[in-house]
């Protein structure tokens, strides 16, 4: 690891993956340095969350590498993967709440079972965590009894409730209304900038892309076609990047199947 | 398959004994809740099992042994299979469509809704968190069910051969327990002792196994009873052909 | 981590040395709890040789200063480092806790 910069929080170098002989991640490299936050945007199905699963260990190359803080993770056994784990936090498109436990609960529950705090301890953290995400008060109710967006909210301060160095989001502001998003935005911002958090956020959301990011990459079929700060995205001439930060019906993406295609189809006999 | 099943039945003994050398302790307060799931809950459908074949054993056993003039043994009749066999057997089919189905389909949602891989990222082992609470009830309860079932079959058969048979309730008694030795009781523990923990493994592999949103439930669902079913027989089979030749 | 006590004007000093976070927080939670219950009226907490606290960390003054609230017993910290201070403030603790430049700064108001 011999180049491995400290400043580098998160380093993914030539990450290639298949299913079967579908290609879904080609040659992907990037670096995030400590403090900044990256946006990995894309249409659905080019890969994003799949190359999020890689970084956070759910799934293994078939090349390349990935380092976590000066750390190669992707050839770690379970142990030590779980070591690496407990520096990030990460959450979940739908929130991933356990059912069985209360709010509260969810959020106390990294605490207490990575380390040795009592649990009034833990109490307070999750107090805290709750009212950085705008939940006080909400501790005692089940995940079932809250809407949707309050599950990602909760879902986010239990991503926060170890204090991570890196945090990773999956459409962290899908399904918020405005107001809510902004919040969830100007925590991520607030983050980053008091406490030195990094931040990986998967999203289409361009609005919010914008607010936050401070690096971007743009997948498109695996691969990476575009790479900046969010100036230089802006002023990307690529027109697969126009159409798609514009969000343009028109223009070179594909749609699944061209307007022929579906004719024909539609009046083949089988 | 065969090799993950056998992969995760190891992975999950081993962090169930763990505590027992020095390991990091159950969770007692998650081992109580799936105690109360499986067995508490399965309480009044295995004593209505139990209690109907009781009765179906007697009067049939009554049926075949009246030709012979020997209606009194009955009683040995119903307590010798019931202790050895369709006690642990008929518990364990009442759990398996209630409890090991449940254990299924309850991890299989966990699992589509992301939350077994939330565990993972948390670095926090979803064997030691979910797969060995359930084990352990399951084969702490499953000992215990079966014995419940026993006695209420047991009373069952008592209880018909006294009104409708008219055979001497105190000569009964007397006859099923010079019928049965020590071996067969403990011979039926023992099959529900490895019924739960075929069970519970079976369920839980199962459960943690499943794709594809809320179909890929049903479907794994399914097939854990019949697996479960289908090795809980085999099992069966394999511990009586050699208790039979110890 | 490291707690040394030393007491000026009557009042108990203590230095803490190295991260506050997750693993040490217990042991700083057992000294708290220690001052607590002799009912320290006052106490000032050094922070120059803290680099980083968690949220453990907070939570543990957090509860000794609950502890104390009652008997009217006082709590001041001194020395927090920039990025210290901005986990206080992120979630607003800097409103609760009282929080000063220096030692001679927090001996003043801790007097008074």
């Amino acid at each position: 690891m011999s180049e491995t910069n400290d400043d580098y929080i998160l380093e993914v170098r030539n990450l290639c993956r298949k299913f079967g002989s579908r290609k879904i991640l080609t040659d992907v490299s990037f670096k995030l340095k400590r403090g900044e936050i990256l946006i990995i945007m894309g249409g659905s199905g080019c890969g994003k969350s799949t190359l999020l699963r890689h970084i956070i260990g759910s799934l293994k190359p078939d090349s390349g590498e990935i380092f976590i803080g000066g750390q190669e993770i992707t050839k770690l056994d379970d142990r030590g993967m779980a070591k690496v784990r407990k520096r990030f936090g990460m959450l979940f498109q739908t929130g991933a709440l356990f059912n069985s436990l209360t709010v509260g609960d969810n959020v106390a529950l990294p605490i207490l079972e990575s380390s040795d705090v009592s649990s009034s301890i833990a109490e307070l953290v999750v107090k805290l965590k709750l009212e950085l995400v705008g939940l006080t008060g909400f501790e005692h109710l089940k995940p079932a009894e809250i809407s949707g967006g309050m599950k990602k909210r909760v879902g986010l301060a239990r991503a926060l409730a170890l204090d991570p160095e890196l945090l990773f989001c999956d459409e962290p502001t899908a399904g918020l209304d405005p107001v809510m998003t902004s919040v969830i935005d100007t925590l991520t911002v607030d983050l980053t900038k008091k406490l030195g958090l990094s931040a990986v956020v998967v999203t289409h959301d361009m609005t919010s892309a914008f607010r936050i990011g401070t690096q971007m990459i743009m997948l498109f079929e695996g691969r990476v076609i575009a790479q900046g700060t969010p100036e230089e995205i802006r002023n990307n001439p690529d027109p697969i990047l126009r159409q798609f930060i514009n969000g343009d019906a028109d223009g070179p993406i594909p749609l699944k199947l061209s307007k022929d295609d579906y004719l024909k189809r539609l009046m083949q006999v089988e | 398959m065969l090799f993950a099943y056998a992969q995760l039945s190891l992975r999950a003994f081993a962090a169930l004994f763990a505590p027992l050398f020095g390991g990091k302790r159950w969770r007692l307060s998650a081992l109580f809740t799936q105690m109360v799931n499986i067995g508490v809950a399965s309480m009044p459908t295995v004593a209505m099992a139990n209690f109907l074949l009781g009765i179906v054993l007697a009067i049939q056993g009554a049926g075949q042994f009246q030709k012979l003039g020997a209606t009194d043994l009955v009683a040995s009749l119903v307590a010798f299979s019931i202790l050895r066999e369709i006690g642990p057997l008929i518990t364990a089919v009442i759990v398996i469509g209630r409890s090991g189905s449940s254990i299924t389909a309850e991890l299989g949602t966990m699992k589509v809704a992301e939350e077994i891989e939330a565990l993972n990222v948390m670095g926090i082992d979803p064997v030691k968190f979910l797969v060995v609470p359930r084990l352990l009830a399951m084969i702490i309860m499953m000992p215990v069910l079966t014995v419940l079932g026993e006695g209420v079959g047991l009373f069952a058969g008592w209880l018909i051969s006294v009104t409708s048979l008219h055979l001497n309730p105190i000569f009964y008694v007397t006859n099923s327990i010079a019928a049965v030795e020590q071996k067969d009781l403990f011979t039926g523990l023992l099959k529900a002792l490895v019924f739960g923990g075929v069970v519970g493994t079976v369920g839980c592999f199962y459960g943690i196994q499943v794709e594809g949103g809320a179909e890929g439930v049903g479907k794994a669902t399914t097939k854990s009873v019949v697996t479960s079913l289908t090795s809980m027989l085999a099992a069966d089979a394999l511990l009586t052909t050699l208790i039979y030749f110890t | 981590m490291q707690i040394t006590e030393r007491t000026e004007e009557t009042i108990p000093i203590i230095s803490i040395n190295g991260d506050i976070d997750l693993e040490n927080s217990p042991k700083l939670r057992d000294f708290l709890k220690t001052k607590a219950s002799q009912k320290t009226p006052r106490l000032l907490l050094d922070f120059a040789g803290v680099n980083y606290i968690d949220s453990s960390g907070l939570a543990t003054l957090i509860e000794y200063f609950q502890s104390v609230q009652g008997s009217g017993g006082k709590l001041a910290l001194a020395s927090l480092s920039p990025r210290v201070k901005n986990v206080f403030e992120i979630v607003r603790l800097e409103q609760i806790f009282s929080l000063y430049p220096d030692i001679p700064a927090a001996l003043a108001a801790l007097k008074t």
